[in-house]
């Protein structure tokens, strides 16, 4: 499976066609040409050049996206500074000289679309990249490493979910595209089950298929390692200082996840030895003394190593480079258990039965190899295992790059040396010198860094039809594979600067406003105005945890009045750190940096800012205002903890933005207004007015005046986390407690099916019938149940008996026919068997008989307690009556591995059953024991069968 | 490239419009005696006992002068002395405990039925010892799996002797088990007739004075707005994700009615798939409410004051009981709703009009907001006999509405084209959450005509949409005695326009 965005090609084709990934994933292969229809990637201008951008403006954010002015000097009106060219400096840590030199030769070969220029001279001549490539890598190496199948899994989702697929595009297939819009309800081009016929159930023509506005990522494979790509998802403003490409505060193991899932396609050479071993084991066993069922090499520290899923162990060996002396933090996940050594010593015991999960253990280990052994068991359930290392100066990331076979250093293949001549290295120097390479791109540390020495043309003085805008550019003029629209733009822009109005035309903050949101591209995810908000293409990829929010809960906010509704400082946080206020959202909100936050910031605040709402003045005393507020938004009177999270309590309906941020977010005016009216600010959100029409729907509270109300509401979130719980939102067991009469609890109950009926005796004796099943599954001692599960909220969930000695018994269907008693028991549900619940009765003592009808056989099941040592037991009789003969019937009671039977009393599982005039029967079937009752009627065709049970 | 937001954003002016006039209508109000709901239905609210928990989910008179309430715990108390004038006086007493969140209650032949989660089930008392003692499983041919969403709402049994169960989707986009998404007809024997898809997620159900049967629907995945809808058999109500069933139908799989495209809107939905019955009355999204829940009709034949025959439903947000008039046209209801009732105590669920014209409001807020900030409540609505200034009816005409009022109007302020105001607009028909209001549009009332008696206006209107909403102000209407509108607001959804 080749991994090349199809987007620059997909654009020429029409939406509709039904099969156009493939097709084009191919022709991507074949050839590609070196320069894209649209040319120029900027995800804005692609967007909405059409639609929303005049000829200028757009040339304008060409200008500044291509940073023309790295050579043409400063362009006027420009709001923020323009993108810089990532920094070249240590790039041979991150990316091999092969792929940078193909990458200078022919850029838009490579990656199509990208703002890097071609220069026609080094494309006809190999050496003149190669020279750069070998100047520009030289003293460092590079290292191809393996990634493991559940980091790409998860890299996957997380692409897709917290925001890199906003701006990327979905890099998924279609199929899976279609899956996820199925999931969210979104229009899916359905292709039917036996031919491709046209879609269906779409009233829009667009596609969710990767746009042409999607930021194409190139080819990472080639590019990046898995430590220099986990480097530069951590922090990209690093080597790409202008913000473009925002960081999403990835955790380690996200950036891991991530970059393992964009590199999956990277295959090294086999570098760790493994063997593996079957066998049911609770602890790692001593693997010395077991044969093991098959051995061989692999890439990583894998659990695909082993062909089965339960019950085996696998034990790697190799050995392990260690770059230069230092302390090194090992880390271990497994389930189940696993142990790491190094020259023989334990350094992360991870033993046992157990989920997934690190531990980690240091050594301190010398520059050289040193043997690696890494053991590992799975028992039984999930299986998973994931090795890493971090130490000086390496991120943490997965340990098996870092493994070889033999003893030696590194073999050439897992390492690449750049070790070009000192003769090509200094052809390279001149060449990005002459070039004009580092007119845009640093290279070198600080004090030592390489200066652009050429000249270009001012933009007052340029000639808009030579130079890089010429159709051919000459052969040492940067080419930047311009579209044809994108030249004439880039021209209108230039020649609009000129004219005698253009400082007259004077941008509004609005204007600019708008300027900043295209070059950032913050777009993609925000509505302002008329404009952005994410697209029908994308939207997919926004996805939230709480569906019943709708879109409120999946899709960014629109930015519109964002100046008025949010305070100066967290308009600075949310821009300078990014942002993670709305629980229910996966799309995190990134972070652009300060050049971001100083442009937009004051300019928002000028544009957005409405008349500040008079202050409020309280008649009472702050104290008795917080604790009046802290009523209003409790559970007695506007609950607004149905919706809000209030710190670290969930709210009790869905889970919205935390009360105790507002104020920390929030201007106290805008926080006025909305209340009174949230569908003018947010048009469609679920917040109900509670002030409906100015008036207060608590008028008790505060002499029901809405603007006290507000007010005593923001002066009590001033307290931020220190605000006193509201009522409402610790959630009190209800206990349900068994008096005079039994209490029937019929609700979702864990372990039986959602019909279940739990009845509780004040013997402290309980069971839970399965009205699916038609039978009792589970019978405990002690506490009843705790209804508040189901009784507080919407009651999501199953809940399980608040006693103890909680029992399970067999599964329905209960009765079944057996030809011999080698006939398996009936595993179809007991509605396929014909059974049919008919309801209860209660008797006096409100004690149920259930009641089942099995094709013409009626039956009733009736359990109650009875005095035993030392809890109480359950009697049960069952009925079985039938006006037609039966034979070979049997009520099944028990099925365990093992059935004991102790003078006449049976006992399985900790549970003793005692019967009274029947006979039952003991079968070993299909590896486990079954006790079983012949039901044998009796003249009157009724058939009792009864038996305590003790546990 | 369309935003999906680009149609929120131009619907803004509109929302601070009403804002204005709202206010407006409010501070106008003060000049005279404003009139109040509480003068013409006043709301009488029973103390519950201690320790009862009355979620009421459903009510139902029985013979013996009881009333029977079924819970959302799953309780069913009987209350006596509901109807006497002193609410002190009503007692409650358990029945039956131990359901599983009960919609719906119905009283037949010495049984109550009642509408649990998982089944209908009848139940009596055989020893006349006040608590039930038979749980007899009427039906439970549709499946749960667990999902707190998966509700399940029953009627009475209706002219032909059906009881109409409405089941919820698997919460608000699938059906994971059968006929989630369904309304079953169960007939007297117990057995199951699938009778209507396309449900999404339920909040009452209800017949009108004829006998057809009602249900509401809520906000969310292919409803822009809550609605109340007509279970024509056979009809499908507009989510597609319960026609997966059609597979268990005798027509099967092939007889699904055609999938609706997302992005759309409802009548030109309604115009490609024949089974299709369109909402008959949209309420407009936190206009008139956003939780709609249960029905009522008044066939009190006057008792109940001016609003024979029309339909009461409520809503849980924002704690109100709505009024609805539908006419027939082209052989689809539609209709106007209007403002009735606002301040019941908890989030309005059941709504039970008794042969006395006694309105039965229950409430409940667990899980879902309410402006009213009880937990749960049971009120009761009688008309006090004085005459509410309101538009009585709102009916659809070729070329605009007419208009009846409970008392004649002002003609000369009625004849004002001022007066008057109306806006339209409607709803996309789509398969994510909700909509806002799109396609706006300002129709122009080009002629007023007065009925002589003042009982009627006949508004002409150039620009009728059809698939709209109409909304109407008409804050400055009057009586003849100087009084304005109790709700000078109407909504009426113009699916069909008469010819």
């Amino acid at each position: 499976m080749l991994n090349i965005p199809a987007s620059n090609s997909l654009r020429q084709f029409s939406m509709n066609h039904s099969a156009p990934i493939r097709f084009l994933l191919f022709w991507v292969a074949l050839g590609t040409p070196s320069i894209a229809a649209d040319g120029i990637v900027v995800p804005a201008y692609q967007r909405f050049r059409a639609d929303h951008l005049s000829s200028v403006d757009a040339g304008r954010l060409l200008i500044s996206e291509l940073n023309c002015q790295s050579c043409h000097g400063t362009f006027a009106g420009e709001v923020l500074p323009p993108r810089q060219a990532p920094i070249l400096t240590k790039i041979g840590e991150r990316t091999s000289a092969e792929y940078l030199q193909k990458f200078i030769r022919d850029p838009q070969a490579l990656k199509p679309g990208t703002a890097m220029p071609g220069i026609a001279s080094v494309k006809s001549d190999s050496l003149t990249a190669e020279a750069i490539a070998a100047f520009l890598t030289q003293g460092t190496s590079w290292r191809p490493a393996g990634v493991s199948i559940g980091a790409v899994r998860r890299g996957e989702a997380l692409f897709h979910s917290v925001g890199c697929a906003a701006c990327h595009g979905d890099q998924r297939d279609v199929a899976a595209i279609e899956a996820v819009r199925k999931g969210l309800a979104l229009p899916v081009e359905q292709q039917d089950e036996e031919e491709d016929t046209p879609p269906k159930n779409v009233a829009s023509d667009a596609s969710y298929a990767t746009p042409d506005f999607a930021m194409p990522l190139g080819r990472l494979d080639d590019k990046y390692t898995l430590s220099s790509l986990i480097t530069f998802l951590q922090d990209p403003h690093a080597v790409r200082p202008s913000g473009r490409m925002p960081a999403l505060n990835l955790k380690p193991e996200e950036a891991r996840d991530i970059a393992s899932y964009l590199l999956k396609n990277v295959r090294v050479k086999a570098n760790i030895h493994f063997d593996h071993y079957e066998g049911d084991w609770e602890s790692v066993p001593d693997f010395s003394q077991l044969t093991p069922t098959d051995s061989g090499e692999t890439t990583d520290f894998s659990v695909s190593a082993s062909p089965k899923t339960e019950a085996f162990g696998l034990r790697f060996a190799g050995f392990l480079q260690i770059p230069a002396d230092g302390d090194f933090r090992f880390f271990l996940s497994s389930d189940d258990g696993s142990k790491l050594l190094i020259d023989g010593t334990v350094v992360v015991d991870h033993d046992g039965v157990h989920p997934a999960g690190f531990r980690d253990g240091v050594a301190t280990l010398k520059a050289g190899p040193h043997e690696v052994v890494v053991e590992y068991f799975e028992a039984h359930g999930e299986e998973e295992l994931a090795v890493e290392i971090q130490g000086p100066n390496m991120p943490r990331q997965p340990m098996a790059s870092f493994v070889t076979l033999t003893q030696e250093a590194v073999t050439a293949a897992q390492e690449v040396a750049a070790d070009a001549s000192l003769e090509l290295i200094e052809k390279g120097r001149q060449a990005f010198d002459s070039l004009g390479c580092a007119a845009c791109h640093q290279f070198g540390d600080a004090g030592q860094r390489i200066a652009w020495t050429g000249k270009a043309p001012q933009f007052a003085d340029l000639k808009t039809s030579g130079g890089c805008l010429a159709e051919q550019p000459a052969a040492n003029v940067p080419n930047f594979a311009i579209g044809p629209r994108q030249r004439d733009d880039l021209t209108a822009a230039i020649l609009a600067a000129r004219g005698p109005n253009a400082l007259l035309k004077a941008a509004t903050a609005r204007s600019e406003i708008n300027q900043i949101m295209l070059t950032m591209n913050c777009y993609a995810c925000h509505a302002r105005g008329s404009i952005g908000g994410v697209s029908e293409a994308m939207t997919h990829v926004f996805v939230g945890s709480i569906p019943e929010m709708g879109d409120e809960g999946r899709v960014p906010p629109a930015l519109d009045g964002a100046g008025d509704k949010l305070n100066e400082a967290w308009l600075r946080t949310i821009l300078n750190e990014g942002a993670k206020d709305r629980p229910y959202m996966k799309t995190r909100m990134p972070k652009f940096g300060n050049a971001a936050a100083d442009a937009l910031v004051p300019r928002m605040i000028a544009s957005d800012l409405q008349e500040s709402v008079a202050p409020v003045v309280m008649t009472e005393a702050d104290h008795r205002v917080k604790a009046d507020a802290r009523l209003i938004v409790g559970d007695q009177a506007l609950s607004c903890i149905k919706c809000h999270t209030f710190e670290k309590y969930a709210a009790t309906g869905i889970q919205s933005l935390d009360m105790t941020t507002m104020t920390r977010r929030l201007r106290r005016d805008w926080f006025h207004r909305y209340m009174m009216d949230p569908q003018q600010y947010r048009p469609g959100t679920r917040m109900p007015a509670a002030w409906p029409g100015g008036r207060s729907v608590v008028p008790d509270i505060l002499g029901g005046d809405a603007g006290v109300q507000i007010e005593a509401i923001w002066q009590y979130l001033l307290d931020g986390n220190r605000a006193k719980i509201p009522s409402g939102l610790m959630r009190e067991a209800i206990e349900l407690i068994p008096a005079d009469r039994p209490i029937i609890y019929r609700n979702f109950i864990e372990g039986l099916s959602p019909r279940g009926i739990a009845v509780g005796f004040q013997e402290k004796a309980h069971f839970a019938w399965d009205a699916e099943q038609m039978t009792p599954r589970l019978i405990w001692h002690g506490a009843f149940i705790d209804a508040s599960k189901h009784w507080v909220d919407r009651g999501p969930g199953n809940q399980t008996p608040l006693g103890d000695h909680v029992m399970t018994l067999p599964a329905g269907p209960p009765i079944a026919t057996l030809v011999s008693l080698d006939q398996t028991w009936p595993d179809k549900s007991p509605r396929e068997n014909g059974f049919h619940f008919k309801g209860y009765t209660l008797n006096p003592g409100g004690v149920p008989t259930f009641k089942f009808q099995w094709n013409d056989v009626s039956v009733t099941d009736f359990l109650q307690p009875y005095e035993a040592s030392p809890d109480s037991g359950l009697q049960r009789t069952v009925i079985v009556k039938s006006s037609e003969r039966m034979e070979n019937v049997y009520l099944r009671i028990a099925a365990a591995s093992k059935i004991n039977v102790v003078d006449g009393v049976f006992v399985t599982n900790g549970i003793t059953l005692k019967f009274d005039d029947c006979e039952p029967v003991i079968r070993t079937i299909d590896g486990h024991q079954e006790l079983l009752v012949p039901v044998q009627l009796n003249i009157d065709g009724k058939a009792i069968i009864r038996y305590s049970i003790v546990w | 490239m369309r935003s999906i937001f680009s149609d929120v954003i131009r619907s803004r002016p509109v929302t601070a419009c009403l804002l204005f006039m709202l206010l407006s209508s409010l501070v106008e109000a003060q000049d005279t005696i404003p009139p109040a709901e509480d003068d013409f239905y006043p709301l009488t609210r029973f103390q519950i006992p201690q320790g009862i928990v009355l979620e009421a989910g459903a009510i139902e008179p029985l013979p013996d002068g009881t009333l029977a309430i079924a819970t959302r715990r799953g309780d069913i108390y009987r209350v006596s002395n509901a109807w006497s004038d002193d609410p002190a006086a009503a007692t409650f007493e358990l029945f039956a405990q131990g359901m599983h969140e009960i919609l719906g209650l119905s009283y037949k032949d010495g049984w109550l039925y009642a509408t649990q989660r998982c089944e209908v089930t009848r139940l009596r008392d055989t020893d006349n010892d006040g608590k039930a003692d038979d749980f007899e499983t009427f039906n439970d041919s549709w499946s749960i799996n667990g999902d707190y969403h998966e509700y399940a709402f029953g009627s009475p049994f209706d002219k032909d002797g059906n009881m109409w169960v409405v089941l919820c989707l698997t919460g608000s986009f699938n059906s994971d088990c059968p006929w989630r998404g369904w309304a079953l007809r169960i007939d007297e024997s117990g057995k199951t007739i699938p009778t209507s898809s396309g449900i999404r997620s339920p909040g009452g159900i209800g017949f009108n004075a004829e006998g057809d049967v009602f249900y509401t629907d809520n906000q969310g995945p292919w409803n822009g707005t809550c609605s109340l809808k007509w279970l024509r058999p056979g009809s499908f109500q507009g989510h597609p994700g319960g026609n997966r069933w059609f597979s268990l139908t005798a027509g099967g799989r092939d007889s699904a009615p055609q999938e609706p495209l997302s992005g759309s809107r409802i009548m030109t939905e309604a115009d490609r798939i024949p089974e299709y019955e369109p909402p008959v009355i949209l309420f407009p999204y936190q206009k008139m409410g956003q939780s709609a829940s249960g029905i009522a009709c008044d066939v009190s034949k006057g008792k109940f004051g001016p609003f024979e025959n029309q339909l009461f439903v409520g809503d849980v947000t924002h704690s109100t009981v709505m009024r609805c008039f539908i006419e027939k046209i082209n052989g689809h209801y539609q209709g106007a709703c209007f403002p009735f009732r606002e301040g019941i105590s908890s989030g309005t669920l059941a709504l039970r009009m008794t042969d006395d014209a006694t309105m039965f409001v229950g409430g409940t807020n667990r899980g879902w907001g309410s402006r009213g900030t009880r937990p749960f409540s049971l009120e009761r609505l009688r008309w006090s006999g004085k005459m509410p200034f309101e538009i009585q009816e709102m009916r659809a005409r070729p070329d605009g509405f007419e208009l009846t009022f409970t008392e004649p109007v002002d003609p000369e302020i009625a004849r004002k084209p001022e007066t008057w105001t109306m806006a339209t607009y409607c709803y996309i028909f789509q398969s994510s959450y909700g909509s806002p209001e799109v396609d706006h549009t300002k129709p122009v009332i080009t002629q007023i005509d007065v009925a002589a008696d003042g009982r009627s206006v006949r508004l002409k209107i150039d620009g009728m949409q059809r698939g709209h909403v109409h909304e109407l102000h008409a804050d400055g209407l009057r009586s003849t005695t100087g009084i304005p509108l109790l709700h000078p607001v109407a909504y009426y959804t113009l699916n069909y326009i008469p010819l």
